[in-house]
């Protein structure tokens, strides 16, 4: 039970790190080459990657907390560009 | 003369010739009495460097072969609310081998401008080749619409037509209507000219 417990508690510790982080690209028209987006974030480990074409935006969840410039490095280095972060 | 334009072919059927930062892309091409491997990398988000072989048979039936080092970079770019258009500048430098001489020296340099929204695509294409024999360019276009808007992981199907204007060969447009697929990171194309020269591309970005 106590092991159970503990468990639990470090389960919940860790998602409650977890931040899901979205922002809009301009310019994501195509599929294909908007796949470099994903690359880029799982050379972070950053696997938990949503890609909305129709609205033009990128969600992830993840407890690895990057900045807004390094966002928006790594949306520049798949030919992008970052609009309006938001964090939650 | 026919080679020359289906050695400008590999150049022309593809999407953007410089991906995202260390991406790679990997090509083929096969044509009735043609075949093409190639593979390029960007290095940044701007440029990308790639090497192309080429087997051929030409009109008398003899083989060439070329071997191509390029050089691509996106000029312009506008990445806009629902579209994006791009400007790239071609270069490359490489040798041939047919008949006689086993070491042309070939130059290739150009310019390409596309538009596309999710719906929509067109595309523009200038290439310029000087060889000891030839100096030459050719036109390209193509016009585009994908009739289901896909889900980003879901297949994504495109009705083209390409016209290939080659003052040198043919004087003559090529009118060539293809279907285009994507998933995730593999692209196919399929299609055949209106006097029923096949077509079959394949790319993939690692």
């Amino acid at each position: 039970m106590k092991k159970t417990i503990l468990l639990l508690s470090l389960l919940l510790s860790f998602s409650a790190f977890a931040e899901t982080v979205s922002f809009g690209v301009k310019g994501m028209v195509c599929s294909m080459c908007a796949q470099g987006i994903k690359k880029k974030f799982s050379a972070l480990e950053i696997k938990d990657v949503s890609v909305d074409l129709d609205k033009k935006l990128v969600t992830y969840t993840s407890d690895k907390v990057l900045s807004d410039a390094k966002i928006n490095e790594l949306i520049k280095d798949a030919g992008y560009v970052v609009t309006d972060i938001k964090r939650k | 003369m026919r080679w020359l334009a289906l050695i400008f072919f590999p150049l022309i059927a593809w999407s953007h010739p410089v991906i995202y930062k260390d991406g790679w892309v990997i090509s083929s091409m096969t044509m009735p009495d043609m075949t093409d491997a190639g593979a390029s990398y960007s290095f940044s988000s701007k440029w990308a460097a790639g090497v192309n072989y080429w087997r051929l048979q030409d009109k008398a039936g003899d083989e060439q072969e070329y071997q191509l080092a390029k050089l691509n970079h996106l000029l312009w770019r506008y990445n806009g609310e629902a579209s994006q258009a791009n400007v790239y500048l071609h270069s490359g430098v490489g040798r041939s081998e047919w008949g006689d001489i086993k070491d042309r020296l070939a130059v290739m340099g150009g310019a390409e401008a596309d538009w596309e929204t999710r719906r929509h695509f067109v595309s523009g294409k200038y290439l310029h080749l000087r060889t000891s024999d030839y100096d030459t360019g050719i036109w390209v276009g193509r016009v585009g619409v994908s009739p289901i808007l896909a889900e980003f992981q879901d297949l994504q199907a495109w009705a083209m037509v390409q016209a290939w204007y080659d003052p040198i060969t043919s004087r003559e447009t090529k009118i060539t209507p293809l279907l285009r697929f994507f998933y995730h990171n593999v692209l196919w194309e399929m299609g055949s000219s209106l006097k029923g020269d096949m077509m079959l591309n394949l790319m993939v970005h690692l």
